[in-house]
């Protein structure tokens, strides 16, 4: 029998993680990856190398086909539905397509995870509207997803994933739609949400912006991780 | 600089107006059917019950005549021996072109010969009933037989029809509200996988199942309601132009009373439509949502 997630401490764990779609082969094999609380990972890969799928593990979009997954010191497996309900509220995530709600509008949208959480509109309108404000959103809050740009589209994301101030922030090629600065700025804003005690984990093939913002950097091919310095 | 912002949180799921429009439609024509089903019900069971009051009010008093000389002394001794029993009662001695309109359908308009031993017939209304027993007993005596028809064989098949219709009608409305659930549970499954992309954003952002449900339930709820509305509005109108005319034995609204008794039951009829619809929005989102769960 596997041992359970071994620290409390770390914010995720992933211990011979093994998954495959249907019978098709394995995309990841024995991947063991651990990420301290407070630590800033950049996870590269080639396109297609399975990034986008151990985010998915790493943010419970997918349940893994072998292995232990363990997250702020707890076994995801033995969890029930509740618990990884508020799980997920802990996790922030900007995915490659953003999944922005068409109808609602920016200000909304980035509202969204405190309203599941339960809070009341009052309680949240200043902290929503200084954050659109600081990625530059504050003069689209009510334009709808579709009338966006391709980096507002990113911003309003980014925006919606740190709103409520997640344990763990995950991002998928967070930069791949926006120019240098846009990026550089989004950039600066996942390390201030580092700085403020935050676990960030970002896939990206940007190995520009990597070596202007040092930080651990695994890699991953053929279905497994390795540490690139 | 920052816009101006509304004053209330939109809705997490878009509305759909021509869809709504078109469920709402299909719920409106199924609350009509049902509250028609409703009021013909009822109505029936009015009927039936000012029919039987009135049957049992009356009754016809037979006086087999023994002879075409003695009939006008021994019918105003049936109808003395009446009155001194009932003096309350109304009392009506059926003349003789009376007896042969009843006659006639069986007849025909041939004249009758004279020889035909027709019975006397005298039609007695009165609240109280008539001592059958002890008015034979004493006419006998007087060499007059009579025989009386409380009319409680039409009154007693009358009870069973209505019942069955009453029956009927109830069937109808709850065959009618399993429709609006099918109708509600294929929508909300139709719905759940339209939005099948807002619903991973709610599930990613830590949305419980209720929770997401709820978004189908109040959307289900509304639709049920408003439907249910019109429909029994429509029933309603169609009911007072039925009930517009001809009074007290129709299936119309014959008085006041009955009128707020089938509106509040209307009414109800409205509201079970949205309680039907709000459940199985709810029982179907939450049964594919944990479906779902179970694949993530």
């Amino acid at each position: 029998m596997d041992p359970a997630p071994q620290s409390v401490e770390h914010s995720l764990v992933m211990q011979r993680i093994g998954l495959r779609y249907g019978r098709g082969p394995e995309v990841l094999s024995g991947v063991d990856l651990a990420l301290p609380p407070g630590s800033f990972t950049f996870l590269t890969g080639q396109s297609g190398a399975g990034k986008s799928t151990l985010l998915k593990l790493a943010y419970l979009a997918l349940k893994p086909s072998r292995g232990l997954i363990g997250l702020f010191g707890r076994d995801v497996a033995v969890m029930n539905n509740a618990e990884l309900q508020v799980l997920r509220r802990r996790i922030g995530v900007v995915l490659q397509d953003f999944r922005l709600i068409d109808h609602l509008s920016v200000f909304e949208n980035v509202a969204l995870p405190l309203r599941v959480a339960g809070r009341e509109r009052s309680s949240y309108v200043t902290d929503v509207t200084e954050l659109l404000q600081w990625v530059g959103l504050g003069h689209r809050m009510n334009a709808l997803p579709p009338t966006l740009s391709g980096g507002e589209k990113q911003r309003c994301a980014i925006a919606r994933a740190v709103i409520s101030k997640p344990d763990l922030l995950i991002a998928d090629e967070p930069t791949g739609n926006v120019d240098p600065v846009i990026g550089e700025r989004l950039l600066r804003l996942f390390a201030e949400m580092n700085r403020m005690g935050a676990t960030v984990l970002i896939a990206t093939h940007d190995l520009a912006l990597i070596e202007e913002f040092p930080a651990r950097t695994l890699h991953l091919e053929n279905g497994k991780i390795r540490e690139r310095r | 600089m920052s816009e101006r912002l509304p004053e209330q949180s939109q809705p997490i799921l878009p509305s759909r107006p021509e869809q709504g429009r078109a469920l709402i439609v299909v719920l409106a024509v199924m609350a009509t059917l049902a509250a028609l089903a409703l009021l013909f019900s009822r109505g029936a069971d009015r009927l039936e019950h000012d029919w039987s009051a009135q049957l049992s009010e009356s009754s016809t008093v037979q006086v087999m005549v023994a002879s075409e000389t003695l009939r006008a002394a021994q019918m105003s001794a049936v109808e003395a021996a009446l009155r001194d029993t009932l003096p309350e009662a109304r009392i009506n001695v059926l003349e003789s072109d009376e007896l042969d309109a009843l006659l006639r359908p069986w007849l025909g308009d041939a004249p009758l010969p004279d020889d035909l031993p027709v019975p006397g017939l005298i039609r007695v209304n009165s609240r109280a009933a008539l001592p059958v027993e002890s008015l034979q007993r004493r006419l006998e005596g007087d060499g007059i037989r009579i025989v009386v028809d409380d009319h409680s064989r039409f009154s007693g098949s009358l009870s069973r029809t209505v019942g069955r219709l009453v029956l009927l009608g109830i069937g109808l409305v709850i065959a009618t509200l399993g429709a609006a659930l099918a109708v509600s549970l294929f929508a909300t499954r139709a719905g759940l996988s339209a939005q099948r992309d807002i619903i991973h954003v709610l599930v990613q952002a830590g949305a419980s199942d209720s929770f997401i449900a709820r978004l189908f339930i109040g959307a289900s709820a509304r639709r049920g309601t408003v439907g249910g509305a019109l429909g029994c509005a429509v029933a309603a109108g169609l009911w007072l132009i039925i009930s517009i005319g001809p009074g007290r034995g129709t299936v119309g609204w014959s008085g006041a009373l009955d009128g707020i008794i089938d509106i509040i039951l209307l009414v109800a009829l409205a509201l079970c439509f949205g309680v039907v619809c709000a459940g199985a929005a709810g029982w179907a989102a939450t049964r594919q949502l944990t479906d779902e769960r179970k694949r993530l």
